[in-house]
């Protein structure tokens, strides 16, 4: 107890001996988290775009003439049990009659006797990474189903997209596994720097008789405060940004809490880890 | 005996990946009460010896004995109270904290040793007042001469009369006024508090007013005798 105490007193009293070191230590740190957030901003945003054009793809599937409910039922139970479908809908003629006068006019129906709309069955399909396979594998399935007249198979468009999520999730992985690491590098660096002054203090801690974790303990809590002020700050610089966004960019998804709440804690995970790394060098006794 | 180092070696890896061996089967008792002067050029390893003996660095052969105990099977915060109760230590480079006063300073080891605020105070008080710079207590380190801060670091390793002070190089930043002046309160306080001081020394002179003196030459220690 009293060497947390000791900790906490010398962690908090080196902040105003200390004021342009810690500085210093608190805008990089917030500087490398804000460059994490803004990533985790771009990826999330990136995602969501491609999620929302996955949304748009779908199968349709016409049905001939004379199709009667109990069918449509039993192609329906079928095509439900296919990989890769995430929901099946049964589209009467009528509707679908309604929903092409809600997009184009009435004026196009004017002169037709009867609804030149079949019923359909509208697939909508999981948005995976197989998005592509499971279109070729549906419509190879039930193309030539007794009970379907003609496919609407956007085959190009789901293999488009499943590449680009694929290529996305591979470029913000290894763009976000870098970053990670040129953070961790420079606050590491700059912990080290702010301790590099205060290796003959180290070394003193430890003649009079000051363990290891008594030494350590006052630079861990420092660099965990660090961490959490620099973290809280990126918070409010990224919200910040985002709401700038959102000015030009309407859609634009923020950053969500439970993601913002882990910038904090990063920062602050950050700020302790380079601590004890950068000691490590000072306690050679 | 205070402690005793029984044929040790130590090495250390070079740059060059080959092994830099710099003392070699050596053996020394220290006895309580006695002054200990090791003599030798720069870089023989003296104080290397002072690190191991001070149970700061560790031996690649042979046992350091303390209080009848092999240290080698203590650990760290066993090691680290040995530290702080029964050895002092003072260098050349005064190593004083710059965030804390000469009095803080002082009194630190004794805090750190559990001891109330107020006494370790009036511990550190009454050392600071023997070795003469009772009226700098309030005064940090940067706004002290060399001398002074020596006799602070002095003050400091006494303050919790340890068994054993050790002394590396103390005088090495001194004029001789100082030197002469700093000698004379570690040999005069140790003597009369009863501890032990081994002491690294070039100064032939102060290697001479010790009870022992050894020469440490080619990883070996040997008695000088006049």
């Amino acid at each position: 107890m009293r060497a947390l105490f000791f900790a906490i007193g010398q962690a908090f009293s080196s902040f105003w001996r200390r004021s342009f070191v810690t500085f210093l230590s608190i805008i990089t740190i917030t500087i490398a988290m804000v460059i994490l957030g803004a990533f985790l901003l771009i990826s999330l945003n990136l995602r969501g775009a491609i999620g929302s054009l996955k949304r748009q793809v779908q199968l349709e599937f016409f049905l001939k003439d004379g199709t009667t409910k109990a069918d449509a039922s039993s192609l329906i139970e079928a095509i439900k049990g296919e990989r890769g479908v995430e929901s099946v809908e049964f589209v009467t003629a009528e509707r679908a009659k309604i929903e092409f006068i809600d997009e184009f006019g009435e004026e196009l129906l004017e002169g037709l006797k009867r609804n030149p709309f079949p019923p359909s069955i509208r697939v909508e399909l999981a948005k995976d990474l197989t998005m592509g396979e499971a279109v070729d594998s549906l419509a190879a399935k039930f193309k030539d189903d007794k009970l379907v007249e003609e496919l609407s198979a956007p085959n190009r468009i789901a293999h488009s997209l499943a590449k680009a999520s694929r290529i996305s999730l591979i470029l913000t992985g290894l763009w976000g596994l870098v970053l990670l690491i040129a953070a961790t590098t420079i606050i590491t660096n700059t912990v080290k720097l702010a301790i590099s002054q205060r290796g003959d203090s180290i070394r003193v801690m430890q003649l009079v008789g000051a363990s290891r974790n008594f030494v350590r303990l006052p630079f861990l809590l420092e660099g965990l405060i660090h961490g959490l002020i620099s973290g809280s700050l990126a918070w409010a610089v990224l919200w910040g940004l985002s709401e700038a966004a959102g000015y030009v960019l309407p859609s634009i998804i923020p950053i969500p809490l439970p993601w913002n709440i882990s910038i904090v804690l990063l920062g602050g995970a950050f700020g302790a880890i380079g601590s004890i790394i950068a000691l490590r060098r000072y306690l050679n006794y | 005996m205070v402690i005793s180092a029984i044929n040790i070696g130590k090495s250390y890896l070079e740059g060059t990946g080959s092994r830099l061996i710099v003392l070699e089967d050596l053996s020394i008792d220290v006895e309580g009460g006695k002054v200990i002067a090791i003599t030798g050029e720069s870089g023989v390893g003296k104080s290397t010896l002072l690190h191991i003996l001070g149970l700061l660095d560790t031996v690649d052969s042979g046992r350091i004995i303390f209080n009848g105990e092999d240290v080698s099977s203590l650990n760290d915060s066993q090691l680290s109270r040995i530290r702080n109760s029964d050895f002092g230590f003072i260098f050349q480079f005064h190593y004083l904290l710059p965030e804390f006063d000469a009095l803080e300073n002082v009194a630190l080891p004794a805090l750190l040793a559990g001891m109330s605020r107020p006494e370790a105070e009036s511990r550190a008080k009454e050392l600071l007042s023997a070795v003469g710079v009772a009226e700098r207590a309030g005064h940090f380190p940067n706004a002290l001469s060399g001398g002074e801060q020596q006799r602070v670091a002095l003050a400091r390793a006494l303050i919790n009369n340890p068994r054993l002070v050790l002394a590396d190089e103390p005088t090495g930043n001194l004029d001789p006024k100082n030197e002469d002046k700093l000698i004379d309160l570690l040999f005069g306080l140790t003597r009369e508090f009863g501890m032990a001081v081994v002491l690294a020394t070039h100064n032939m002179a102060i290697a001479r007013r010790a009870d022992q003196s050894y020469l440490l030459r080619e990883k070996h220690l040997e008695e000088v005798i006049c």
